[in-house]
């Protein structure tokens, strides 16, 4: 009786004293920890079994945050790191110090975009011979010695939109295809997918089109272009965009410019972009799993690593998106978003 | 050693002030070291990642000194630079392999690691560049010191972004640590402030415990010592000293109560005794007194016994009957008179040997007394002490009768009442005062000196507070002799004799 009692006592004392302990070091730990996570570098929960290094063209666009999803997927399920880079600035060789970098600082395996097939090539052959294994991701250099690539066809892309387009106009009528005069890794992607819709409109001669090219560098060309192309082609139909930011600008300056009677035909799945096809603001897009990009490059390196060799190709089916069946990726978006 | 064990196993005293005394200290010491430990991991984090920061920045000079030499080499070709190349590479390899950056992120350690393989990487082509140099391969020695050119922007910005990255998430680490220091601030007051009350509740308790079982003893003590000895027990409920001293003073009191009971029985004991002693010496001193009368009268009476014997037998010879039977009651009387007072003798006996005094008074004052007298045969047997009713008849007679003018008459009743022998001697001589009676009864008469004459007419000395005393230690009994008298009315003296013993 009388020792429960000192017991009893003890351990009252001892237990608010315990239990402020361990509230202030999960709130030490807690600060400690929430503060480490820098965007550059994509990490597994546990030690990184290989530290491997991409190279995308910028951080901006749609396209590259749905890869960097599927590479995040990719790193959890291969218990690997990711180390991204991409040029800052608009200096003509950021791409290949970019390359030269990862090259250098001897990472287990590098995924690379091309925005140049000589000057990439010619740093992918350096990498391979320092046992560095590449793999490039939506433009290829098919004569380097890269293990692998991974992209979305964008030829047959281009001849999905060209077809998107028939629909849209019923085969006649103006359309301009928007083109960046980027000079580097972009046009690779844009001439693709550009004689894919050009030979996809080869047999209808009544739809006149046209191609406009606008200033990658700076943001608000692309404004001035579309200004420019209402006020200058009143007989304009349609507009064709080659990637996800066009799609999105121009959408959103036709809803600011309150001239939403225009097709058009655009690239990507953005939860954005599938809102403007929902409300009829754009007609549709071709898209592709871009995550899966990402997923799928990782895990051609991991492959090359532990097996020694992978499949030399690796594409991504192109979709398209119209307003028809449009709430089944309205659906699929929403719910990571909520995550 | 085993002593000590018991000692320990035991809830004593000396262990159970340890406990508290430490509990507090530890309480205390706790209170001292919890914030200083709180304040000094939330600082050994901080410094950590600072730390951090200042190795890289070493590092970054040590690859400028690096460089500098290199250049300053190939430049030169001097041996004092290659020397100091050498050095500092050396350095720069140390240097980097060095920092530890296991404590920050993941992230921060994967850029470490480039820099790591870049730095690698440099010195390969620095080494080959200078090798090339050396054997002035030109071409060579242009390629390899372009390449290390690269290595060293790429090395120094790398550099610069980890320097970078790490300032800033030490910075906003800071921000977020300085809001949990105000937390721990607070929480440690907080802590302060709950473990000062509980020490002092914890002191107070201690104190009581240990005070309360004293101060019950001293009260107790004190009590007894002002003579209370009916304290009641003092309950301590441990086995510490303090219990057996408890336990202890308990067993006194009740011994030393015990005690006092004993000394109390003892000197009740004593005071009966000393009574009985007193009784048997006035006992012994009445016998004295009986047996001393008795003895001055002894040799008189055997004289006397055998003269009237003589005398009797003279008187029959010549015919003279009265004189005869007179001369016989006196030897009777004599005779009855020579008896060992000590034995008892009956009622009977008694009543025979008044008969005899009354004949002799009657022939001496022959027309001055006249006894009258009625026997109960019932009560004959009774014993009774020697000379009991003659000296009261006596007395009747003599402070009575003996003065009258008038015929004096004594009468001897006997009765039996109630388990009672009653026996009434009544005379109707001048009587006793109401005073004079108490006196009498309360046995402390003054007798006045005894003066030549005064008991010329007595047969034996014996007075009535020697016959109340003998009767009522022979019957255990007060009250058995009662006197009814008024002055002028007679005197009556009633003895009431318990039947059985």
């Amino acid at each position: 009786m009388r020792k429960k009692n000192y017991i009893v006592l003890v351990s009252l004392c001892i237990l608010p004293v315990l239990i402020i302990t361990i509230i202030i070091y999960f709130n030490i730990n807690n600060v400690l920890h929430s503060m480490d996570n820098s965007a550059g570098i994509v990490v597994p929960d546990t030690a990184p079994e290989y530290h491997f290094a991409m190279i995308c063209e910028n951080m901006d666009d749609p396209f590259w945050l749905s890869v960097k999803k599927g590479v995040e997927i990719a790193c959890k399920e291969f218990n690997v790191a990711v180390e991204f880079n991409w040029p800052n600035g608009v200096n003509a060789d950021e791409e290949s110090k970019c390359l030269d970098m990862a090259i250098v600082s001897d990472v287990d395996g590098i995924v690379t975009y091309v925005w140049d097939e000589a000057e990439a090539g010619a740093l992918i052959d350096k990498s391979v011979e320092k046992e560095i294994p590449i793999v490039t991701i939506r433009t290829d250099a098919k004569s380097s010695k890269r293990a692998a690539f991974v992209g979305v066809n964008t030829y047959s892309a281009g001849t999905e939109m060209g077809r998107m387009l028939l629909a849209a106009t019923s085969g006649r009528g103006e359309a301009v295809i928007l083109i960046s005069n980027n000079e580097s890794g972009g046009t690779v992607v844009q001439n693709l997918m550009l004689s894919g819709i050009t030979d996809a409109l080869k047999v209808f001669p009544e739809l006149k089109l046209q191609t406009v090219e606008y200033d990658y560098a700076n943001f608000l060309s692309l404004e001035d272009t579309i200004q420019n192309l209402l006020v200058n082609k009143p007989g304009l139909d349609a507009i064709i965009c080659t990637n996800e930011k066009d799609t999105t600008l121009v959408a959103q300056r036709l809803i600011d410019l309150n001239k939403v009677n225009y097709s058009i035909v655009g690239y990507g799945d953005t939860p954005e972009i599938l809102r403007y096809i929902n409300n009829g603001v754009v007609f549709g897009t071709v898209s592709a799993n871009h995550e899966q990009m990402g997923y799928d490059a990782i895990k051609a390196l991991v492959d090359l690593k532990k097996g020694g060799r992978t499949s030399a190709y690796f594409t991504v089916d192109t979709q398209l998106i119209t307003k028809t069946n449009v709430a089944k990726y309205l659906e699929l978006s929403e719910e990571p978003s909520e995550e | 050693m085993k002593s000590k064990m018991r000692l320990w196993h035991r809830n004593s005293l000396k262990k159970r002030l340890i406990i508290y005394f430490m509990a507090t200290i530890v309480i205390m010491s706790a209170l001292n070291l919890f914030p200083y430990y709180t304040i000094s991991v939330l600082m050994n984090k901080m410094s950590s990642t600072f730390e951090m920061n200042v190795e890289l920045n070493q590092l970054n000079s040590t690859l400028e000194l690096v460089n500098y030499s290199y250049e300053n080499y190939l430049e030169t070709k001097h041996s004092k630079s290659l020397d100091d190349y050498y050095r500092y590479a050396n350095d720069l390899k140390e240097q980097a392999n060095a920092i530890q950056i296991d404590n920050s992120s993941m992230e921060n350690m994967l850029v470490m690691k480039d820099i790591r393989n870049m730095i690698g990487n440099y010195l390969e082509e620095m080494d080959a560049a200078v090798s090339a140099r050396r054997a002035r391969m030109v071409d060579d020695y242009l390629y390899h010191y372009n390449e290390s050119a690269k290595i060293h922007e790429y090395i120094i910005e790398y550099i610069q972004k980890l320097n970078n990255t790490m300032f800033f998430q030490n910075t906003d680490r800071y921000i977020s640590v300085r809001k949990s220091i105000t937390l721990v601030q607070t929480l440690n007051i907080g802590v302060i402030c709950t473990i000062f009350v509980m020490t002092i509740v914890l002191i107070l308790w201690f104190t009581y415990k240990i005070t309360k079982p004293i101060f019950e003893l001293s009260r107790a003590a004190d009590e007894i010592t002002h003579g209370n000895f009916n304290v009641p027990s003092v309950n301590v409920n441990s086995n510490d000293e303090i219990g057996i001293m408890a336990d202890a003073f308990n067993r006194m009191t009740q011994s030393i109560r015990q005690y006092i009971n004993e000394i109390n029985e003892k000197v009740g004991l004593e005071r009966k005794l000393q009574e009985k002693e007193i009784e048997n010496l006035i006992i012994r001193t009445n016998l004295r007194e009986a047996e001393l009368h008795a003895l001055q009268a002894q040799i008189n009476p055997h004289f006397l016994f055998n003269t009237l014997n003589v005398g009797a037998q003279l008187a029959m010879m010549e015919g003279a009957d009265r004189a005869c039977t007179f001369m016989e009651n006196a030897a009777e009387l004599f005779r009855y008179n020579m008896r060992n007072l000590d034995k008892p003798v009956t009622i009977g006996d008694e009543i025979r040997n008044v008969e005899n005094y009354m004949h002799l008074l009657n022939e001496r004052f022959a027309d001055k007394i006249e006894f009258t007298m009625t026997k109960d045969d019932s009560i004959q047997d009774r014993k009774i002490p020697c000379m009991i009713l003659q000296p009261i008849v006596e007395n009747a007679y003599i402070h009575g009768i003996s003065d009258l003018e008038y015929q004096g008459c004594i009468r001897l009743d006997t009765s039996y009442q109630n388990g009672y022998a009653v026996i009434s001697i009544k005379d109707n001589g001048k009587g006793i005062s109401e005073e004079k009676i108490r006196e009498i009864l309360s046995g402390d008469t003054v007798e006045p000196p005894e003066t030549e004459g005064h008991h010329e007419g007595h047969t034996n000395g014996i007075g009535l507070n020697n016959i109340i005393s003998r009767l009522k230690i022979f019957y255990s009994k007060e009250d058995i002799l009662q006197i009814i008298s008024e002055p002028g009315n007679g005197t009556e003296v009633v003895l009431h004799i318990p039947m059985e013993s």
